[in-house]
């Protein structure tokens, strides 16, 4: 019988040797290398607070929202705000940049009346808000989390974690047989299961590699396991891996992880900035997240709460009074603090594109990587809100103007950033993104560069042009015969003029004096793709499709005064440590003379005073515009570019059919909407330049004088050769 | 021959680093002492030495928020450039004196070795001013140097 079971053991040892190699094992891949799959969080920029700053009430107040902040009176801790009088006072949570900590700050904020003064800030010089995330890009389990490292984590959670969860951590191998009689002997009398006798080690184990089922053989395992990582690993890992790991909830197909991420989550605050009470919720959340969630089941939530109180002060972490005055704090969470991220499908759309040229699908999903991007979200609510609302209006109030769709991009003029980008009248439609993909020809758009190529070869803003009809013959034996908008032949017009009316006739011809091929250079030059530019006499109405943005990097040349400025939507990409992987840094490249675009800046300002954009019915001086439309009012266009922003809109129809809109009467008006809501400082030209004034004769462009009758006064380079009017001066 | 060519080879980097060690944000130059009328009859006024020029064209006013952003650019700038510049690029956005701001970014470069970049920067820079005087002094002191 001795030698029969002998026998038997022998294989089952074996066997059991070979199972325990084989789930630590498990533990040992699990373990080695990178443990987690962090998902890539898109930050929006970062407010810049200062004095000076033009910084909209409105605008801050939705931002801090979103941020997740609550309104306190005095904004006593930081994630709040307050409103006191016509100030605000805000408690920054701080943020750790690429380039720095910024720290957690209260700071003062006044505005002083007039929108052009700026604000006053009080408590600091400069202050960085935290940036918005908006978006994320998940592996396919969803998981997300927020690591942070053993010594980061406030001593109350980790002492207050191990007081409920497993008061032996520190004593034990993995199992707790004290904890495992206790929870027996609780259950016995109880005559249910009401307490488990698991160690945080055990926890964590089911919580990595084991199922949720109750039975002997998952204990089993859970156990051996338990083992097997005590022996491999230390105490503080564990514990690190443990906070980290651990679910908390499921938001839509994000599932909530660690108490890192759970506690800006649910109170939308950061977790060393918790106060105890959170923390205190937090550890209750352990035992049962979805039963003690405070949005769904607030009184389990502040019940189980008051029990975790109730150990910490029974095992001496928190004195009677604390106890006391942290059992009568509500729960103290706010809702909806921390969504995730904000619902802007475009903007992450260009930014994965952007993306996925540098780094692999499985990077992206795993690596943890932030990527600090241009998106302003303030721009972006408004462009959003403005090609909706102006959409419906126009399709109200034109018979047949109707399914129409637009896209907006706004960037900065000073560095080229993308700062809000829309590619739908829906903007939470995750659909075609027109603002990226929808290449349309950009009619008068293009002839900017026309009279750019004409003044750099010596052309002046005052000579005369004949606005009189011109048949071109073309390669297939056909001829083209281009007309103006409304039809008309003016004769002779001053260049500036053909340019701010958007004449077509005067602008050919001068696009043929200057050269097809020249044009295409100059596009070129001035950002936009050689490949696309077709080198046809067309192309000086516009016959050469492009996207909005790429419209937007074109214009952005002509907005710093000949700089081109590569169009930069991510500023840079940092790892989950913080290292800096890639920077985007700001690019100037000079490819026009400041004096030749001071001019074409000075001639795009006549065409918001006098011309196609009169009707924005601005101060005289304030934008560089430029209308476009297409042939049929298939594609309304317009640009309008003040101190601070370039703004391209286009209104069209996926069908390609008329829209029955001009540029002034479509694109404009939704130009006009978003900006009157932003503010609008007025433009600055280049400065600089060998530029005079001089008054000439309109009938011939001829120099004349101030008193005399039909004169205007224009820029040209100084000592461009002009004769003396021979017209009488009255 | 050949000795004096060895020799004046380190003698031309060093002057060159020494003229262009402290050309950080550096205080406004103190105001060159006015000449009695008669004197300037008598001989030309001395020319402002050129470190005191790039030392101006480099200096942010007191309230101008970028300020402590060049300073801390600065004091990256030997250990982690990239850094540096990031600071630097944030500081441009703020700055209420673009043209010294675009400088001090040029400067960096120049600083860095980016000349041709740092010659876009002072380029850029000069956009930013009608002041005739600043921009000739921008254009020589900046631009022409660059250029060379």
């Amino acid at each position: 019988m001795l030698r029969f079971l002998l026998r038997l053991s022998l294989p089952l040892l074996i066997a059991c040797g070979f199972g325990i190699a084989w789930l630590d094992a498990q533990v040992q891949e699990r373990f080695a290398g990178e443990r987690w799959q962090l998902p890539s969080r898109i930050h929006a920029r970062a407010l810049e607070i200062h004095d000076g700053a033009r910084i909209a009430r409105p605008g801050l107040l939705r931002e801090l929202k979103a941020l997740g902040y609550r309104s306190r009176a005095g904004a006593p801790s930081p994630g709040t705000y307050s409103e006191p009088g016509a100030g605000l006072i805000i408690h920054t949570r701080g943020f750790e940049f690429p380039t720095g900590a910024e720290p957690a700050r209260r700071i003062g904020i006044r505005w002083p009346g007039r929108d052009s003064a700026g604000i006053e800030l009080s408590g600091a010089a400069l202050v960085r808000l935290e940036p918005l995330t908006v978006g994320q890009i998940f592996p396919a389990h969803g998981e997300d989390r927020i690591l942070l490292r053993l010594q980061d984590v406030p001593p109350l959670l980790i002492q207050g974690l191990l007081a409920v969860e497993d008061r032996d951590f520190h004593e034990h191998y993995g199992l707790s047989w004290r904890g495992i009689a206790r929870a027996s002997l609780v259950n016995l009398l109880a005559m249910r299961i009401v307490q488990g006798g698991s160690t945080l080690t055990q926890q964590l184990v089911k919580n990595l590699f084991l199922s949720q089922e109750q039975s002997l053989w998952r204990k089993g395992l859970e156990a051996l396991m338990a083992v097997t990582l005590e022996l491999r690993h230390g105490k503080e890992d564990i514990l690190e891996t443990y906070i980290n790991a651990v679910f908390f909830a499921q938001q839509g197909r994000r599932a909530i992880h660690g108490f890192p991420l759970a506690a800006e989550y649910f109170t939308g605050s950061r977790l060393d900035q918790l106060a105890p009470e959170q923390i205190a919720l937090l550890v209750g959340m352990v035992k049962a997240p979805s039963a003690y969630n405070p949005f769904r089941n607030p009184g389990a939530a502040l019940r189980r709460r008051n029990v975790v109180l109730d150990v910490w002060e029974q095992n001496g972490l928190i004195t009677p009074q604390q106890h006391a005055a942290y059992r009568a704090r509500s729960l103290n969470t706010a809702e909806g603090a921390r969504t995730g991220s904000l619902n802007f499908p475009h903007w992450r759309a260009l930014i994965h594109r952007q993306l996925m040229r540098d780094y692999s699908p499985e990077e992206l999903v795993s690596s943890g990587l932030r990527i600090f991007t241009s998106l302003d979200p303030q721009v972006q609510w408004q462009a959003e809100a403005s090609l909706s609302a102006v959409l419906d209006r126009l399709e109200k109030g034109y018979p047949r103007a109707e399914q129409l769709q637009g896209a907006v991009v706004v960037s900065s003029v000073e560095g080229g950033e993308i700062l809000a980008l829309v590619g739908d009248r829906k903007p939470h439609y995750a659909g075609f993104n027109r603002a990226l993909d929808a290449r349309r020809p950009i009619g008068s758009l293009i002839k900017p560069v026309t009279y750019l190529a004409a003044l750099e070869d010596g052309r002046r803003l005052g000579e005369v042009l004949q606005d009189e009809a011109l048949t071109l013959p073309l390669d297939d034996g056909t001829v083209w015969s281009p007309r103006n908008f409304d039809g008309e032949f003016r004769g002779p017009v001053l260049l500036h003029e053909a340019l701010y009316r958007s004449l077509n006739l005067p602008s050919l011809r001068l696009a043929l004096d200057v050269g097809i091929d020249r044009l295409v250079q100059r596009l070129a030059d001035l950002g936009v793709d050689p490949e696309e530019i077709p080198a046809v006499p067309a192309l000086a109405l516009g016959a050469i499709s492009l996207s909005p943005i790429e419209v937007a990097e074109l214009y952005g040349t002509i907005a710093s005064g000949g700089f081109a400025l590569p169009q930069r939507a991510i500023l840079s990409v940092v790892d989950a440590r913080g290292e800096l992987l890639k920077r985007n840094p700001l690019r100037n490249h000079q490819v026009a003379a400041p004096d030749t675009m001071r001019l074409l800046q000075w001639a795009l300002l006549q065409v918001a005073n006098q011309g196609t954009a009169r009707n924005l019915n601005l101060p005289k001086d304030t934008i560089l515009a430029k209308t476009g439309t297409t042939n049929d009012f298939r594609d309304s266009w317009f640009v309008g570019i003040s101190a601070e922003h370039v703004g391209v809109v286009w209104v069209g129809r996926d069908d390609n059919q008329s829209t029955s809109l001009s540029g002034s009467a479509g694109a404009m008006q939704i130009w006009g909407h978003l900006f009157r809501r932003l503010g609008i400082r007025p433009a600055r030209l280049i400065a600089g330049g060998e530029i005079e004034f001089v008054w000439l004769k309109r009938e011939d462009g001829l120099l004349s004088r101030r008193r005399c009758r039909d004169v205007v006064r224009l820029p040209q380079l100084r000592g461009a050769r002009t004769e003396r009017s021979p017209l009488p001066c009255r | 021959m050949s000795l004096i060519l060895r020799l004046a080879w380190p003698a031309a980097v060093l002057l060159a680093v020494g003229c262009s060690s402290p050309g950080r944000m550096a205080p406004e130059p103190p105001p060159a002492p006015s000449a009695p009328p008669d004197s300037a009859l008598r001989e030309a006024p001395t020319p402002e030495p050129p470190e005191q020029r790039l030392r101006g064209d480099l200096a942010l006013g007191g309230d101008d928020p970028a300020r402590g952003l060049f300073e801390r650019a600065w004091s990256e700038f030997e250990t982690d450039p990239e850094t540096a510049f990031s600071i630097a690029e944030r500081a441009l956005k703020i700055s209420s004196n673009k043209m010294a701001g675009y400088l001090n970014y040029a400067r960096m470069l120049e600083r860095a070795g980016r000349i041709a970049d740092a010659l876009q920067f002072a380029r850029r820079a000069l956009a930013f001013t009608e002041d005739e005087a600043l921009r000739d002094r921008v254009q020589r002191g900046w631009i022409d140097r660059l250029s060379r």
